[in-house]
């Protein structure tokens, strides 16, 4: 049995429980929508001894495999806001969050809460990703104006982006932006050295590679269409090396599921963006007929903390 | 601010409001440190911020104080860093408008887990996962560790978070027992009654990669003794100068090592 959270009609969660179908593999849905009718029974004493119920049926974790996390903010919710009284929601997803982060619970999760983190600092990220022998782009996050200015004159196109996993539309800095220089004061932003080359998406499902070459001819092709451009995606092989490190770089992370972004440069480097915790791999297998969704089902099958 | 070319420079990161970190400061001073104060909340106003990300792997940052008698102060002059932050309200935004003022503090709570991480000396109390704070399970974890060893548990502690604190701020001070847990050895307030379980030995055995400490309340009964509190953020003068000794001790004794790598690396690892 694997439990699989969120929103049902959701393309990830969709495409898993359809191939957890499939694979014949046992699934419980707790659906986000109902998220109202659900208790979470935790004992941090006795993590093993946890139990998941929504008055129909009861889930012990410890004869459950895996879980698979795809929850939106509960109190973005319709029913939430719809709802008069959310305290025994709210509690119940704070316990819930709790035994989700236990290391203790035996089962496999993608990805727990806390290890999810790491998605709000995307430099905090860059850290990692190059003690993992990745590329990075040369990266200034300033608040200071001169020290900007001196970064932009060190390289012929620079682009600016958010610092956190808030999502931004990558931009370059042109006239406009340095018009607004002056504003970084208060709160720093992060600028890159422009790298051009071909963006490869990679799925890292455990031990499992899944790379996705993306022709685009937009800055940032998942906004292609809205520039007016167009992307194209088809299933890629990496170099053992880069898809080891891709491994490493996930679970170092602790996270056994993540998307990572990768630039295959012009220059000949292989410079990762970011690492997605909570990837939403369905675009990808959509386009290009790569099973991500039956990895993700025999990964939680197997069972065990990963 | 006193600070040589080559003298040991601790770092604190501390939020505006923490008392604790201005004990730190003072006794610090006293003791004749050198001390760099960062104060999330006075980004733009004390100071203004770089870190820089390198591929070569040689990732830097840099303090600009608005002071000319502070003036610029780069991240390898840092020998020892003591973390107290969590989340940062930034102050300088909140008369903005809501979807900027979240946005900022969205980046500046992204870009500071990013210096700490960077910084190339030892940190007291490390960022995990990319964030300044803990995730709600941290201290039960903590909490059943401890019962393992032989720890009772008050039951505030499997409440809401907030229980906890509250029941902390309103022990009686002459009831709580604490313990601190700071580069592999522990420290206890002078003169505070023994207890009947030997929670340096507790500590010593769990070993946390991280400061930490422990808060316990002793009831009347002298086998009475429960947990009440386990923060990453230590009521610090309680400590006193034993503490502040060990700091200073670790800051010098590391940054006098520098050029041969981290002390503590071990001694056949090639130093990057």
């Amino acid at each position: 049995m694997i439990i699989l959270m969120g929103i049902p009609s959701e393309p990830p969660l969709r495409l898993l429980s359809e191939a957890c179908a499939a694979k014949g593999i046992e699934y419980t849905l707790f659906n986000q929508r109902n998220q109202d009718g659900w208790s979470v029974e935790y004992d941090p004493f006795d993590p093993a001894a946890s139990a998941m119920s929504n008055g129909e049926t009861r889930l012990r974790l410890a004869d459950c495999a895996g879980l698979y996390l795809r929850t939106m903010e509960p109190t973005r919710v319709p029913e939430w806001v719809a709802s008069h009284d959310n305290a025994p929601t709210q509690a119940m997803f704070l316990q819930l969050w709790r035994l989700l982060d236990d290391e203790a619970v035996p089962m496999r999760i993608l990805n727990a809460p806390h290890v999810q983190m790491s998605n709000n600092s995307k430099p905090y990220q860059a850290l990692a990703i190059r003690a993992h022998g990745l590329d990075i782009p040369e990266t200034c996050i300033s608040s200071n104006e001169a020290t900007v200015r001196e970064f932009l004159d060190r390289h012929d196109a620079v682009i600016y982006k958010s610092i956190s996993g808030t999502r931004s539309i990558v931009k370059r800095v042109d006239a406009k932006a340095l018009e607004a220089l002056p504003k970084i004061r208060f709160c720093p932003v992060q600028f890159q050295e422009c790298i051009t080359g071909v963006n490869v998406r990679v799925h890292v499902v455990g031990q499992q590679v899944f790379a996705t070459r993306i022709l685009s001819d937009a800055v940032d092709y998942r906004y292609a269409t809205q520039e007016g451009k167009s992307s194209v995606l088809e299933p890629c092989e990496l170099p053992d090396d880069i898809a080891q490190q891709c491994i490493e770089l996930a679970h170092s992370l602790h996270l056994p599921f993540a998307g990572i972004d990768l630039m295959l440069a012009d220059d000949g480097r292989t410079v990762c963006f970011e690492v997605n915790p909570s990837p939403g791999y369905s675009y990808y297998e959509q386009h290009t007929g790569q099973r991500i969704s039956y990895a993700l089902a025999d990964y939680l099958a197997c069972g065990g903390r990963a | 601010m006193r600070c040589a070319t080559n003298e040991a420079m601790i770092l604190v990161l501390a939020h505006h409001h923490d008392a604790e970190a201005d004990w730190l400061l003072k006794a610090l001073r006293r003791h004749g440190a050198a001390v760099l104060f960062l104060c999330p909340e006075a980004l733009g106003v004390d100071y203004a911020v770089t870190l820089s990300l390198r591929n070569d792997g040689q990732h830097a940052s840099e303090f600009a104080f608005f002071d000319a008698t502070i003036g610029r102060i780069t991240s390898d002059r840092i020998s020892y860093a003591v973390n107290r932050l969590g989340f940062i309200d930034p102050l300088v935004w909140r008369s903005a408008q809501e979807g900027e003022r979240t946005y900022a503090s969205s980046e500046i709570n992204a870009f500071f887990p990013a210096l700490i991480e960077s910084l190339r000396c030892r940190i007291d109390s490390p960022v995990l996962h990319g964030a300044l704070w803990v995730d709600s399970g941290f201290a039960l974890r903590w909490a059943a560790r401890l019962r393992a060893h032989g720890v009772a548990v008050h039951r505030s502690m499997m409440g809401e978070p907030a229980e906890a604190s509250e029941m902390l701020m309103a022990s009686d001070p002459t009831c709580l027992r604490r313990w601190l847990w700071f580069e592999r050895e522990v420290f206890a307030p002078s003169g505070q009654p023994p207890v009947p379980i030997d929670m340096a030995r507790v500590l010593r055995m769990l070993a946390p990669r991280q400061t930490l400490e422990i808060v316990c309340v002793q009831g009347t009964d002298p086998s009475d003794l429960q947990l009440l509190h386990v923060s990453r953020s230590p009521a610090l003068s309680c400590y006193g100068q034993s503490f502040v000794r060990a700091l200073t001790t670790h800051a010098k004794g590391l940054f006098d090592d520098h050029p041969d790598g981290h002390p503590e690396r071990a001694a056949l690892a090639p130093a990057v």
